[in-house]
Order: structure tokens, then C-alpha cells, then sequence
């Protein structure tokens, strides 16, 4: 507790405060621009936290996480397109609301849900973390390969799009994390002659390439999309006490679903606001309302996507497991700066620790003020014309990369995985899955080869050991779901008929 | 997933197998464990292996809708009048060269950082379509703010060398 205390108190001092600030609002101000997201604007960002304090940057990084999951219900609701892939559930209610003449009270909803689902989430995180992080210092080898499997196997399965596709794209990441100098053995793999990659891909120049250049070029082939606007006014943006009593129950049974959801490895926020609308919509006594302007339908989309921050920080905090794609981009921030995430980090770095804490917190807060006093040059930030910002943010790429380690050959890097993400999210492939392999993949074989080595080469321990037994069905079951399903839904089809 | 996605598709799947094989090859060439019970060999093998099956299966997907009949003229879907917008494929080639060109440019070291950034920032904005007064005035203000200002922040604040 007092170690939380001591991370509030440094919120509070200017610096910090500065960056949580700057955060949010630079969040905010993204996730409210269609075809920019918070991944794409950490991503960016990480070169230049490269020369912060690395509390400071991890505050202002956090800042931006929290900010950019709320900023992306402004265009849902004025534009019909959701600011980041995790307020698309939002457009469903938040635009036919607005389209109707109510687009303060749409956008009013949406902001306090996303604040209310903030603060349970961070409740979760505060008091879980500490406790499953004392329990995952007790894991073994195997148990840590098993968890980092079964990471990868959630995100392919329970992720948008097919299993096979969700595997492809993990296996792909894990092949990219591969060359360079295997630590191990002290041998070169994989380096095809390039001396450049002896130390393997840097993390930076993918994660860029894969979430900013693709998405950049994503941009520029929809750059003619037309789309529709409503008139802009403030009324009803404040709720009155009636209102916040009438959603209560949404907004807890949303939030506690989107913290879940947040809590599985590698599932965030955007899994979670589906989840919560369907739940929503089966529960609500007016089914039938949900995607004409319900008031219930926004709830439920923004509790469960900002719940879904805190939630997801728990298994990186714990157990350096990134529970969404963003903690994938706030690992990398953390290895950039020497910091190891994963159970010690209570014990090695515990300011680091209390520090992401607190600063979910107060972002929220602050996300909260901001948005309801400056919804309006925010709603001015969803017209923004794309031929302006798609160069800017280039430049920000291609210079970002090579000062990181003043070569021309990471910016190569980054512009080839630009194309790779590009071509993989264009044939359906999601990308996600890719920075869980990308990322784990290292961890996964350190931990496997640590554990042959004390089991005399005896792969036994895996499905003996209790914990990574338990963790090795959850990933056969998510495996096997998906086939089952599939199998079942063909049995149940009738058989097509013959015409007469 | 509609036919248009089939080049993808196999697109994904052929260099997926190029990758595998690739990375196969090269594992194959590394020495036995001698410390360890897997060696460094083990997980690249296993993983080219398991990708090049999933390369082969989107590959296939890719044929088999390939194949599939082509959608009939007159579906409404398939009308450019009634599409929600023009996809610029060739915009985004032309972008991504114009950029391409850019990084050689400052590989090169013949031209200076600043000239170089803003000149691209110009030159991809009228590409891009920003041609009205006022989007054009902010874009010069940036391209002026970035490659000037951008190098001495670099140089001056973060002392890292721009070419």
C-alpha cells in the first residue's frame, strides 16, 4: 500500500505530472483520429523515450494507452469510424445517438463510462498485482514456457479472424525474434550473412514498421473515403445523478468483463468491448434498441474498453505477459530501458511497478477532465486532412528509427515490416498475434531450454508439474474449441437439397 | 473473405514457404547441442517447419477461391459507382517509392537532413492531394519545423547525428 502512496505522491510532482499529462492528452487527441491508434503513437514515441527517465516515459507511455482506448469514441460517435479498432462497438449506438440530434449526450455517456470502467479496472489491478505477483515468482521454467504458449494460443484463437490465421501470424512473429546470437549456446543463427543482424531484429524498427509505416499505408489507400459528419453540440454531455443510477448495473457488469477480458493474455480492450456489448444486449429488457442509439450500448462498449487497460497491465505487471498489443509496445519500452517485466519487477524495480499503477489511475482521471472540458477542439481533430498527417508521421518514423541507433538498416527493417503488417492485415492476418510471438518468443525458449537442462532433457515436467499442466489444457482447449465448433456447426446444416 | 483477397492469400503462402525453407536451410547448417538438450537448432527448425504447413494451407486457401466463379456483373457490390470509396493502390506504391527514395537520399549522405525532410514532406503532400491554401501552408510550416527544427533537436538536445 505504502508503495502505491509513494507512486501517487510522484505523480504529483511536476515532471511527472507534466508527461501524465502530455500522455493523456496526446492519447486522446490520436485515438480521436481515425487511422491513428495508441499503438501507432507509442510505437512512434519509443525512440524518443530512448533519452527520458525511464518512469517518466513509462508515465507518459501509460498516459498514452489510457487516453487513446477513451479518444477513440469521439469519431465513432461524430464520424461513424472508430478512432482505435477498441471503440468500434461504440459506433454501433454512439453515432445513430448522434445522427439523431444528441451528440453531446452520446459523447457525455461515452466519456463517463469509459471513466467509471477506468476506475474498476485500475481497482483490479491494484489489488491483484501485487499478490499474483509474489505467486508467479514461485513458477519454474516450465510453468513460464507453459504460460507464454498458452499466450499465444488465447490471442490466435479468441482474436478476430480464424485459428490457422491467428497461429500463422504468432509462428511468424516467433520466426522474426529468432536470428542473431543464440545466448545460450553462443552460437550465430539464422543472420544469412548480414553482420547487421547479429544482435537479431531490434524490437523497435518492427513494432514500428508493423503498427505505424503499415498503418500509414492503410491510410493512403482509403485516403478517398468519404465520410458522414453530424452537427456538433455540447447538450447533455454532464449526466445527472438519475442517469448514472440507471446504467449502474451496465456499467459494473460491463467493466468487470472488460477487466477479465483485459486480464487473459493477449486479448485487450478491443475483444472486450464485443464481449460486453453481446452480454449487454442479451441482458437488456429492450434487445431489440442496441444499434439504434441506445444508451445502454455505448455503456457497455466504453466501460469495458477502459476496464480492459487496467486489467490488461496484470499479467504484464505479474508475470511480463502483455495482455494486450499496446502491453506488447510497453514491454518493448521496458527492455528498451533495462527493465525486466515479469515477477520481480516488484521486487527489482518496485517504483517502476507502483508507478504504472498510479498513473493508471490519475490518467484516467485526467482523461476524464480533459475530455469533458475540451470535447469540442477534440471533435475539431476528427477533420484533420489526411495528406497533411500521413507525411508527417513518416518523417516521425524514418526519423525516430535511425536515431535509435544511428543506422540506415533499421529504417530498412522498419520499412519492410511496414510492407509485411501492410500485406498481412490486407489478407485478413491479424496482427496482434505477430507481437505476442515477437515479443515471447525469446522468453518462451530461454524458459524451455532452462527447464530440459534441470530435468535431464525430460519434457515430463510440462503435464506433471500442477500449474503448467492446468496452463498446457487451457491452451489444448483453445486449440481444439475452434474444430470442435466448427465441426459441430456443419453437423447441425441441413443438407442442401436438390432442385426439382 | 472474397475472391479479391485470393492473390493475397497466395501471395502470404508462397513467401511464407520462401521464408521457411530459407530459415530451414540455415538452421539445418548450425552445430549439435553440446550443453543443452535442444541446441540452437531445435526451435528455428520446428518453427519453419510448422509455418511452411501453415504457408501451404493459405496457399491452397488462396487457389481454392481463386478458383471459385467469378461474382455476377450486374451485383450491386461489384459496381465502382456504388462503392463506398476509390481504393489508391497506386497512390499508396507511388507514397511508399516516394519514401523509399527519401531513406536512400539520406543513406547517401549527399543530401542534408533538413533539405531532405522537407523536401519529402512537400513533395508526398501534393501527391497525396493536399493542394487548398491553408492544409498547404501548414504542411510547408511542418516541413520547415521538422527538417530544421527536427535536426537540431536531434543534434543539438539529444546529441544524436542525422545525416
Amino acid at each position: 500500500m505504502s508503495g502505491l502512496v509513494d507512486g501517487l505522491a510522484y505523480l504529483l510532482s511536476p515532471w511527472p505530472c507534466f508527461f501524465m499529462l502530455l500522455g493523456t492528452v496526446l492519447g486522446i487527441s490520436v485515438g480521436s483520429i481515425p487511422g491513428l491508434t495508441g499503438s501507432m503513437l507509442i510505437a512512434l514515441l519509443l525512440p524518443l523515450t530512448f533519452y527520458m527517465d525511464s518512469l517518466h516515459a513509462i508515465v507518459l507511455l501509460v498516459s498514452i494507452y489510457t487516453g487513446a482506448v477513451s479518444g477513440g469514441l469521439i469519431s465513432a460517435t461524430l464520424l461513424r469510424m472508430p478512432g482505435t479498432p477498441a471503440a468500434v462497438m461504440t459506433t454501433l449506438d454512439g453515432f445513430p445517438m448522434a445522427h439523431a440530434g444528441r451528440p453531446g449526450r452520446a459523447l457525455g455517456i461515452g466519456i463517463t463510462a469509459s471513466f467509471v470502467g477506468g476506475l474498476i479496472g485500475w481497482a483490479f489491478l491494484a489489488t491483484l498485482a501485487p499478490p499474483l505477483s509474489r505467486l508467479a515468482v514461485q513458477f519454474g521454467p516450465f510453468e513460464y514456457f507453459s504460460m507464454v504458449l498458452m499466450a499465444l494460443v488465447l490471442i490466435a484463437s479468441v482474436g478476430s479472424g480464424s485459428l490457422l490465421r491467428g497461429l500463422f501470424s504468432g509462428f511468424l512473429g516467433v520466426l522474426v525474434s529468432l536470428p542473431g546470437l543464440d545466448q545460450s549456446a553462443g552460437t550465430m543463427r539464422l543472420t544469412f550473412g548480414f553482420t547487421e543482424l547479429t544482435g537479431g531484429f531490434h524490437v523497435l524498427p518492427v513494432l514500428i514498421g508493423l503498427f505505424a509505416v503499415s498503418q500509414v499505408l492503410n491510410d493512403v489507400v482509403w485516403i478517398e473515403r468519404r465520410v458522414e459528419r453530424v452537427a456538433f453540440s455540447l447538450q447533455g454531455l454532464f449526466l445527472s445523478l438519475h442517469d448514472w443510477t440507471a446504467q449502474a448495473g451496465n456499467l459494473l457488469r460491463s467493466s468487470l468483463i472488460g477487466t477479465w477480458i483485459g486480464i487473459l493474455p493477449g486479448i485487450g480492450p478491443n475483444v472486450g468491448s464485443v464481449v460486453a456489448y453481446t452480454a449487454a444486449r442479451t441482458l437488456s429488457k429492450t434487445p431489440e434498441r442496441f444499434g439504434t442509439g441506445t444508451e445502454e450500448g455505448i455503456v457497455a462498449a466504453e466501460a469495458s474498453n477502459n476496464a480492459a487497460v487496467g486489467g490488461s497491465l496484470i499479467p504484464l505487471i505479474t508475470m511480463g505477459i502483455p495482455g494486450s498489443v499496446i502491453d506488447a509496445l510497453l514491454i518493448g519500452a521496458l527492455i528498451i530501458h533495462d527493465i525486466q517485466p515479469g515477477p520481480l519487477l516488484f521486487i527489482n524495480n518496485a517504483d517502476m511497478a507502483y508507478t504504472m499503477i498510479a498513473v493508471c489511475l490519475v490518467s484516467n482521471i485526467a482523461m476524464y477532465a480533459i475530455m469533458l472540458t475540451a470535447v469540442r477542439p477534440l471533435a475539431a481533430l476528427v477533420h484533420v486532412p489526411k495528406a497533411v498527417l500521413l507525411p508527417i508521421i513518416m518523417v516521425c518514423c524514418v526519423t525516430g528509427v535511425f536515431a535509435f541507433n544511428n543506422r540506415i538498416f533499421d529504417v530498412g527493417v522498419m520499412l519492410a515490416f511496414g510492407v509485411v503488417g501492410f500485406v498481412l492485415e490486407r489478407a485478413g492476418i491479424p496482427l496482434a498475434p505477430f507481437v505476442i510471438g515477437l515479443i515471447l518468443a525469446p522468453i518462451a525458449e530461454h524458459h524451455l531450454r532452462s527447464g530440459l537442462m534441470l530435468s535431464a532433457g525430460s519434457w515430463w515436467p510440462l503435464v506433471t508439474r500442477p500449474v503448467s499442466a492446468g496452463l498446457m489444457a487451457v491452451s489444448l482447449a483453445c486449440l481444439v474449441w475452434p474444430i470442435v465448433r466448427t465441426a459441430r456447426r456443419r453437423f447441425a446444416e441441413p443438407a442442401p437439397t436438390a432442385p426439382p | 473473405m472474397d475472391r479479391s483477397n485470393a492473390w493475397l492469400d497466395i501471395l502470404v503462402g508462397v513467401a511464407a514457404l520462401g521464408v521457411s525453407v530459407a530459415a530451414w536451410v540455415s538452421a539445418a547448417g548450425l552445430p549439435p547441442p553440446r550443453f543443452d538438450p535442444l541446441g540452437s537448432a531445435s526451435v528455428p527448425l520446428t518453427v519453419a517447419t510448422i509455418l511452411s504447413g501453415f504457408g501451404v494451407v493459405i496457399l491452397i486457401q488462396g487457389l481454392r477461391r481463386l478458383s471459385q466463379p467469378r461474382p455476377a456483373p450486374s451485383d450491386p457490390a461489384d459496381r465502382p459507382q456504388d462503392r463506398p470509396a476509390r481504393l489508391r493502390p497506386w497512390l499508396t506504391v507511388a507514397f511508399f517509392a516516394m519514401t523509399v527514395a527519401y531513406v536512400w537520399a539520406l543513406s547517401t549522405e549527399r543530401v542534408r537532413y533538413s533539405e531532405a525532410t522537407a523536401g519529402f514532406l512537400v513533395a508526398a503532400g501534393l501527391v497525396l492531394g493536399c493542394r487548398r491554401p491553408l492544409p498547404l501552408a501548414f504542411l510547408m510550416i511542418a516541413a520547415i519545423l521538422l527538417g530544421y527544427g527536427g535536426r537540431y533537436l536531434f543534434t543539438r538536445v539529444f546529441y544524436v547525428d542525422l545525416p
